[in-house]
């Protein structure tokens, strides 16, 4: 039954996104959503990226409308984070990923959660959001950025994280 | 994943997702889940034929909204008048009392209900009655039903915290059409409207905010609960009904807790109701529109002459051509001569797909592969036609429609629907384009031969 198939999956992708407090009303109103569409969907096989991509549309509109001020870029995009005595210490990054992601924008967000939570591909993950191959390949580069500005700043300037590469 | 080495940001991000997503689904989430679906309207009929596949689930859940469509249509007229015979043998009409005055059929009547739980009464439910409206910019209801739109605001207050879930998906609105008592084939709809629309056409225009979704516990919850009800059901008395928890057990029951009369049988509507039937019209001039007292309808389509969009490549490609047919659609189709169009298999008819590559017809059907341009002959539309996503336009002399949807819409692109004959609901060729090959398929569209006619 595609409920049962489906629901724990997108749960999990929900609550990737946006957080597991919201994960039950986004994977209701997916389904929701997916039912009003049904006629619209040509393809049957294609019904489970579909169903992604309804998830994830669901997690950008929850986002928008609970939109706080993502990540900026530039200098001083870690503010709101925690000082650290250690910002080498791997335990105290980790402290920072979870607020760091939540200051995402929504497109970075589900980039972030298809590709490293859910484990899709980069064309997969492009086919869920709808976006050429190309600009999901960006958009995971400028997710990673951002994830990086703040994990390599503290308050004091320094680097929380050193930016190497680890085998797989 | 790639084989490249992964970065320390990568290492973090992945461990810190792969730790929030290891979560395990609330145990009524399912429930949940087929609780919303079987209270959300699909007011596009679906095809069996194309969804069945998905699940029996599914297609039970198709089945039975159709068989609802078929039983209200079976019975309904397509204007406010006498209705037919009931097609099927009425049960045992329960009595409708409706206590303390329970009326809500003037604008800014107001009436107070008890919320229910298991355990009785939580709360308080106001249920104040909006205008009538026959529609909304940008909205136009799916064709077969002429519809106008109530809005109630409803204001969930409870007194003390519920373990069940309460919101619009509570509410129903029934009307004896057949006038013989309350039965199974009764017209009754569940909450309905723009609720759960979020993103469709029209939205924008639905009143806000919304009823939407379901809370538990003593959370307040108030918004806009739009009915969309059939033009026919005002020729009956109309009922809305707060169901609670016992939708699953018949139409007696949710009768027997009708909470509010919504029409009296004769009142007048106060709207005109959108009319299908008028919609497109043949000779190809704008068809009568909603019109509506004091409230602004949705504008009518201009009915522009299709012409492709200059391109001097696709033009270069049609200056040699090959045709072939689809015959249950009695067209001929021409495409360029550079391009491949597949044979017949069990699963798709010869004529179907089109590709400037050799068609891989297996790889189309495991839905990875679909070539860029499809066209099929198609009994009737499901997909629902809604402005501003629909434009209606003339293509020799046929009214047709180009359904344009965005990614954001969960949509596949552009669509053409090009009535085989003077019914504008169907049959259709149905001529879509996934991909940037749309100005090819407009210059096949150009060259569509109709056989009988």
């Amino acid at each position: 039954m595609l409920v049962q198939q489906h629901a724990a999956q997108l749960y999990r992708l929900a609550a990737g996104i946006v957080g597991v407090s919201d994960a039950y009303d986004i994977t209701q109103d997916t389904f929701t959503a997916a039912w009003r569409q049904l006629p619209k969907l040509r393809d049957p096989e294609r019904f489970t990226p579909w169903l992604r991509r309804i998830c994830v549309n669901r997690c950008r509109t929850h986002l928008h409308a609970n939109r706080s001020a993502p990540i900026s870029l530039e200098a001083g995009g870690a503010e709101h984070m925690p000082g650290r005595s250690d910002f080498r210490d791997a335990i105290h990054a980790r402290e920072l990923v979870g607020p760091a992601f939540r200051g995402l924008t929504a497109d970075h967000r589900s980039i972030l959660t298809l590709h490293y939570g859910l484990g899709l591909s980069i064309s997969e993950a492009a086919d869920v959001m709808d976006v050429r191959v190309g600009t999901a390949k960006s958009r995971l580069n400028a997710a990673l950025r951002a994830m990086r500005t703040v994990l390599e700043r503290g308050q004091d300037g320094r680097a929380l994280v050193d930016e190497k590469a680890v085998s797989q | 994943m790639s084989d490249r080495p992964i970065t320390t940001t990568e290492e973090l991000v992945s461990e810190y997702l792969r730790s929030a997503m290891r979560v395990d689904p609330p145990d009524d989430l399912e429930n949940g889940i087929m609780r919303a679906v079987a209270t959300a309207p699909q007011d596009r009929k679906p095809i069996l034929g194309s969804f069945g596949a998905l699940s029996p689930a599914f297609a039970a859940i198709v089945v039975t909204t159709v068989l609802v469509v078929a039983a209200a249509l079976a019975l309904a007229p397509r204007n406010v008048g006498p209705a037919p015979d009931p097609w099927a043998t009425a049960t045992p009409a329960p009595s409708i009392t409706l206590e303390d005055a329970r009326v809500l059929t003037g604008e800014d009547d107001v009436i107070r209900i008890p919320a229910l739980d298991g355990e009785g009464s939580f709360g308080t439910i106001t249920i104040e009655r909006g205008a009538d409206k026959a529609g909304y910019a940008g909205f136009v209801p799916v064709a077969f039903q002429d519809v106008f739109f109530i809005e109630l605001y409803v204001t969930y207050e409870p007194s003390r915290a519920t373990a069940e879930q309460f919101g619009e998906w509570e509410f129903a609105f029934a009307a004896d059409l057949d006038a013989d008592g309350f039965d199974s084939n009764d017209v009754l709809q569940r909450g309905v409207g723009f609720s759960g629309m979020e993103g469709m056409p029209g939205f924008d225009s639905a009143p806000q905010p919304l009823l939407q979704g379901t809370r538990s516990g003593d959370e307040t919850l108030e918004g806009w609960l739009v009915l969309e009800v059939p033009a026919v059901a005002a020729g009956s008395d109309l009922y809305l009904v707060y169901g609670h928890n016992e939708w699953t057990d018949g139409v007696e029951n949710l009768l027997r807790d009708a909470s509010a009369l919504l029409r009296v049988e004769g009142d007048p509507i106060g709207v005109t109701a959108f009319d299908p039937d008028a919609f497109p019209t043949p000779s190809g001039t704008p068809p009568p529109m909603p019109t509506q007292i004091g409230l602004p309808s949705p504008a009518p389509s201009p009915l522009g002459s299709f012409e492709p969009q200059p391109n001097d490549e696709a033009e270069a490609l049609f200056a040699d051509t090959q045709s072939c047919t689809i015959e249950e659609a009695g067209i001929v189709v021409t495409f360029p001569a550079a391009w491949h169009t597949n044979e017949p298999t069990p699963d798709f008819p010869a004529c179907f797909f089109f590709d400037e590559e050799p068609i891989d017809v297996d790889l189309a059907l495991s839905g990875l592969g679909e070539p860029p341009l499809v066209m099929r002959s198609l009994a009737t539309w499901s997909g629902g036609i809604e402005e501003p996503v629909a434009e209606r336009l003339m293509l020799d002399g046929r009214a047709m429609w180009r359904l344009t949807w965005t990614a954001d819409q969960q949509g596949f692109g552009t669509n053409y629907l090009i009535p085989v004959t003077d019914d504008a609901y169907g049959p259709f060729v149905h001529a879509s384009s996934l991909s940037d090959e749309l100005a090819v398929l407009d210059r096949m569209l150009i060259r569509l031969e109709f056989i009988d006619r």
